[in-house]
């Protein structure tokens, strides 16, 4: 009899904890991104990006990446203007064969989109209000 | 006033503070940076910021099928949907469309960013930002295409058009110029508003016959640029930060919950404490009599764990009979007795 009850004890237990850890899993399931790369990071441009990630002059603390879709990019940071940075990144482009497709600039950020034979390339920039004062952050992507 | 009265309104207000604790939402704007909660309170975890989206599609292929069948025009590619193939030049000259997506040997390709539709969601392109879109304006750009494309945002259309060919001839001298239709302004540059749960649709279309061997035969893009997006940092995003001298101590990822809000992964969960400012408890005792008004301020905090942030507060009054109540924006509590 004790034994029975034990049984039953134990059973119901392991319902309930399975109740739980099947709530668990699917909540974390649900607050996953839908679209989730994988990000491979590198110090150093790889020899295989392009050259429009990386402008040169007024820019630093680089950091490149790629997915597995086939996408790179790169992430600056500089505290010259968002107007200077724009300037820059345009003549950076124009001089190397890229055509301007579209610019929108305003008071906290640019979007640059260009084009160059069957590549694109988009360039956003914010301004990060950080406690050692404002940054102007560029992020370029590059899509095949 | 009766005994049974002030109860009344004891009872009332004490309904208000339970009911204010209980009833928090997501929601509140900020403007540009979006701060982080708890411990890193004095930094910035995201940005209320413009966002690109940009397809673009390119068409190329040879005038002919390696069995030397003349390839004619009307060729679509179609950034979201299904591609056409076009016309070829079937017997007797008879124009005929392929049943393929492409013709032989056809490339159409397409790259960009552009989401097949703003479902509010949270979305990424960059290691770097969560993004989410809560609807709103936005800034449209369709350059002009070769020969023409279209661009759809839920039931408002924009497209170029191109040379009428007929998919036969090569006649591109003697097109008539393209234009711009279908925006507010006349320009293919616009603003306009997105809607959540919108789809979105672009195609560009070689309209003509090509010639001369292989080439590109038709190519279009057009940017989305989002005005508001709220996109909150990564832990990659923290993590890069913290390598170049701004210090986070809770490296994590923050997600978009509301416009202008960024809350941290796994954060605890809000606890509002709510008190009357008049004396800091949580009830109060008021003497109204008929035909006036009392206001009841009162002050809420956030007793949570690190990290857990309140967007917003939602207050809703109610009163026991013959009383009114009134709440106005900054949930002070105005009760008259009628």
């Amino acid at each position: 009899m004790k034994n029975k009850f034990l049984t039953i004890a134990v059973v119901l237990i392991v319902i309930v904890a399975a109740f739980f850890a099947f709530n668990y899993a699917k909540d974390k399931k649900d607050s996953t991104p839908k679209n989730k790369y994988n990000y491979t990071f590198f110090e150093e441009k790889p020899e295989s990006f392009p050259e429009v990630l990386s402008p040169g002059a007024n820019l630093a603390a680089k950091e490149y990446w790629k997915d597995d879709t086939g996408r790179q990019g790169a992430l600056f940071a500089t505290d010259i203007s968002i107007e200077e940075s724009v300037a820059n990144y345009e003549h950076s482009l124009l001089s190397t064969g890229w055509e301007i497709r579209n610019k929108v600039v305003t008071e906290g950020g640019a979007n640059l989109y260009a084009v160059k034979e069957n590549n694109a390339v988009m360039i956003d920039m914010i301004i990060l209000e950080t406690p050692k004062g404002n940054l102007t952050q560029i992020n370029v992507k590059y899509l095949q | 006033m009766k005994i049974a009265t002030k109860l009344k309104l004891i009872f009332l207000i004490t309904i208000l503070v339970l009911a204010a604790s209980f009833m928090f939402s997501v929601g509140s704007a900020e403007a540009a940076g979006v701060p982080c909660s708890s411990p890193d309170s004095s930094n910035t975890c995201g940005v209320v910021a413009s966002y690109n989206m940009v397809a673009r599609c390119t068409l190329s292929g040879s005038d002919k099928e390696p069995n030397g069948t003349r390839i004619l025009g009307n060729q679509e590619c179609s950034f979201f949907g299904t591609n056409v193939g076009g016309l070829y030049e079937g017997p007797g000259g008879t124009p005929t469309a392929y049943t393929t997506p492409t013709p032989p040997g056809w490339t159409y390709a397409k790259s960009g960013n552009m989401k097949r539709s703003i479902t509010n969601e949270e979305f990424k392109d960059d290691p770097y930002y969560n993004i989410r879109f809560f609807g709103g304006p936005v800034r449209v750009f369709q350059p002009k295409a070769d020969d023409s494309s279209m661009l759809r945002i839920g039931n408002n259309y924009t497209y170029w058009t191109g040379c009428s060919c007929g998919g036969t001839s090569v006649a591109k001298s003697s097109c008539p110029s393209s234009i711009f239709m279908g925006s507010p302004n006349g320009q293919s540059g616009f603003d306009t508003t997105i809607q959540s749960g919108d789809t979105i649709d672009f195609t560009v279309k070689n309209e003509c016959r090509p010639n001369n061997g292989y080439g590109e035969w038709g190519v279009g893009d057009a940017t989305i640029t989002l005005n508001e997006a709220t996109q909150c940092f990564t832990k990659e995003y923290l993590a890069w930060l913290n390598n170049n001298g701004i210090s986070y101590q809770n490296v994590t990822d923050y997600h978009p919950t509301a416009p202008g809000v960024c809350q941290p992964e796994n954060a605890p969960p809000p606890d509002l404490k709510v008190v009357w400012t008049e004396n800091n408890s949580a009830s109060i005792s008021k003497t109204v009599n008929a035909g006036q008004s009392v206001t009841v301020p009162f002050k809420f905090s956030n007793v949570g764990g690190a990290g857990s942030v309140i967007n917003n507060i939602t207050c809703n009054p109610s009163a026991p009979s013959g009383w009114s109540a009134t709440l106005p924006s900054n949930c002070q509590t105005t009760l008259q007795a009628e």
